[in-house]
């Protein structure tokens, strides 16, 4: 060693435990039951091990704690895979309601050895011990039943409860989830969460979407830090975002070391990992090994985090991720980033390119896509979604001109769903919500009583984009880089009215408010996005 | 001066002890008049009386030489902000070294005749205490900086580990 000067700090895993923390007491208890297991203190007590199982999961440990708590009781003798056969035969003992030799007699032999010690952390386990007497050799996790319904939460109540969903990027990142962004390797998943971060951590609205301020850890296991600097510089400045990278000091604790805990000690906030692939040495497609990560990555999600797992796509297939099973299980959400492609003549990292970034395969929550558009100068992403999002606006807007010519009445929703469906082939759910979003901006809807109460549609007259009215749009990038063709509005493309990013008008008296230093800028986007609408001259 | 090196003479290691801030005291050791018995537990206990008070200076080279020639121990105050857990079972030292390893950490590392001693820098405010249950759920005591000493090297065949 060197001097004193040299000296690390005591690590807090050296701390005294917490006799109100579990996770610290049943550390305790287990290096405890192995010292007096390798002491001949416990012989002649054969079930000891399935004993302390018992009382573990009465005590409400999951299968990641049980499994950690195994390995110290056994140290350099721990054995996983009987631990975890071990595991899933008593979780299917007692599922089944049968009788385990367990808990009780495990404390009643911990009275009879004398141990005090282990019986002072059973009892900070919270567990009921039941006496002696009572319970000598058949003591089941069945028979704690009563107490325990006690604790659970009835349907009833639920209602009453004051919680909702909330997403701290709203439609894409449920607040205390586990996420898992997966898209194939160079597409932009960093660059694109890297952006996320910094408006999370600022809390702007982004793309239009509203976000929740919270403290984001970038855990970065892959890019140099001249990469880092560089999408730094071009992303923008913001607190309250750290970045955890391989080459700290303390580097980032990989998931399926012991070391993962470390994660614990930050504050509640947002964990993007980058990448699930090299935040660990186990193999991926194992779904035991699996299962240890997600089951560690759960317990951060419990204690508030919410975690993104930036994940690669098989080889030759982009329409999923890599991996076990066990992963899509274990997530929450699961969002994939792809190119929409547009032929041979594409061009690798082309402001022409256009992505979609949504909800795939699997989630617990709101199906939600928005698509985006590179962006050469940030090396990252703008949002397309509007320009698509007005085109169905422009269509439904139309549509209703097209009822009230026709029938010379306001139309009534069921008369606008339905030649929706037939003429613009949209699911009906899209055009509720179409019409629900375009209310008050493009619509108002009343209902009358004299059509049976049905909502009657009404066009404004003076249609705004909600984007032009709703936010500021420098704040909506949540960077420094100004925004081009922000401005949204109504104009008309041969056959009807368009809702565009550049151009003003007024309705149907067509009096068209045109700004034509953008106009082609708005050709260009309304080309790449609709390739098979033929070009018009929109004025 | 590095404390474990090895230095040529008790002169060196006393000196790298004091240059790392450590505070001499008496200790009975088996001198003939305070452990007449030679007893291990009570050669460890201490002569010296106010040690913990902020302006002991601690004994000179001089001092601690003619002490050691009766027999005696010298314990070593810990400077403040620095802890020692004291460790003596095998799985425990296991599961420290463990640690340390994942974590790349380097405490100074003291071999004693029945444990180890490891010696890191401490911010947080801790009681001196025996049989400490830690949150990695081993049991240690800790030896608090300013507050306790160690007996070390090449004190009865102590010795550091390189």
């Amino acid at each position: 060693m060197k001097s004193l000067i040299d000296l690390p700090e005591m690590p807090n895993e050296f701390l005294p435990y917490n006799r109100n923390d579990k996770n610290d007491v049943i550390k305790v208890l287990s290096m405890q039951i192995g010292k007096y297991k390798r002491q001949g203190m416990l012989d002649g007590f054969e079930d000891i091990d399935m004993a302390f199982m018992a009382l573990l999961i009465d005590a409400g440990f999951n299968e990641n704690q049980i499994i950690e708590a195994f390995r110290l009781v056994y140290l350099n003798d721990f054995n996983f895979e009987i631990t975890l056969n071990m595991y899933e035969r008593t979780i299917a003992r007692i599922n089944n309601a049968e009788q385990i030799r367990g808990a009780g007699s495990f404390i009643s032999k911990i009275k009879e050895s004398g141990l005090d010690n282990i019986e002072i952390f059973v009892k900070q386990l919270s567990i009921k011990e039941k006496s002696a007497s009572q319970d000598q050799s058949n003591y089941s996790t069945c028979v704690e039943s009563q107490p325990l319904i006690e604790s659970l939460l009835k349907w009833n109540d639920i209602w009453n409860l004051d919680v909702n969903i909330e997403y701290i990027l709203e439609g894409l990142i449920p607040l205390g989830s586990i996420i898992l962004l997966f898209g194939r390797g160079g597409i932009g998943k960093t660059s694109l969460c890297m952006q996320f971060a910094r408006a999370i951590a600022s809390g702007k609205v982004f793309w239009g979407l509203k976000t929740i301020k919270t403290p984001v850890y970038y855990i970065d296991f892959e890019n140099p830090l001249a990469i880092l600097k560089e999408r730094a510089e071009k992303i923008g400045k913001t607190d309250n975002l750290f970045v955890w990278h391989i080459s700290n000091k303390i580097p980032p604790p990989r998931l399926d070391s012991n070391e993962w805990e470390q994660y614990k000690q930050l504050p509640i906030g947002l964990l993007i990992i980058d990448t699930l692939r090299a935040a660990h040495l186990s193999d991926e497609n194992d779904s035991r090994q699996m299962a240890l990560i997600m089951q560690r990555l759960k317990e951060l999600r419990e204690l508030g985090f919410t975690i993104i797992l930036l994940h690669h796509t098989p080889k030759g297939n982009e329409n999923t991720y890599k991996g076990s099973t066990v992963i899509l299980d274990l997530a929450d959400h699961i969002l994939g980033l792809e190119e929409v492609k547009k032929g041979d003549d594409r061009v690798e990292f082309s402001g022409d390119n256009y992505y979609k970034l949504g909800v795939r395969i699997k989630t617990r929550f709101n199906p939600f896509s928005i698509s985006l558009k590179y962006n050469p100068d940030i090396k990252g992403f703008d949002i397309a979604q509007q320009v698509q999002q007005e085109d169905d606006f422009t269509k439904i807007y139309n549509l209703i001109v097209d009822l009230k010519n026709i029938k010379e009445e306001l139309p009534i929703q069921s008369e606008i769903i339905a030649k929706a469906i037939k003429e613009l082939k949209l699911g009906d759910k899209k055009i509720r919500a179409l019409l629900n979003a375009g209310e008050g901006k493009y619509w108002n809807s009343t209902k009358m009583p004299e059509r049976n109460n049905s909502r009657v549609f009404e066009l404004i007259t003076d249609a705004v984009d909600p984007l032009d009215s709703d936010i500021d749009i420098n704040e909506a990038q949540a960077t420094d880089e100004p925004i081009k063709n922000t401005s949204l509005s109504v104009c008309q493309p041969i056959g009807g009215y368009k809702l565009t990013n550049s151009h003003k008008t007024k309705s149907q008296g067509l009096e068209t408010s045109i700004n034509k230093g953008l106009d082609k800028e708005f050709e260009f986007v309304s080309q790449s996005l609709f390739p098979d609408e033929p070009k018009t001259n929109y004025f | 001066m590095k404390i474990n090196s090895t230095p040529q003479n008790t002169d060196n290691i006393i000196d790298s002890y004091c240059d790392n801030g450590f505070k001499a005291i008496k200790c009975k050791g088996y001198n003939p008049t305070y452990n007449p018995d030679k007893d291990y537990k009570n050669a460890k206990t201490p002569v010296t009386k106010g040690f913990t008070a902020p302006n002991y200076k601690g004994l000179t080279l001089d001092e601690i030489k003619a002490w050691e020639k009766t027999g005696g121990w010298v314990g070593w105050v810990i400077p403040k902000g620095y802890i020692a857990l004291d460790v003596e079972d095998r799985e425990s030292i296991a599961v420290i070294d463990q640690l340390c390893k994942e974590k790349n950490l380097s405490p100074a590392v003291h071999l004693t005749k029945n444990g180890r001693h490891y010696i890191f820098k401490l911010s947080k405010d801790l009681s001196a205490a025996s049989s400490v249950f830690t949150k990695c759920g081993i049991e240690v005591t800790y030896r608090i900086g300013g507050k306790n000493y160690l007996i070390l090297a090449p004190t009865d065949g102590r010795s550091w580990q390189i």
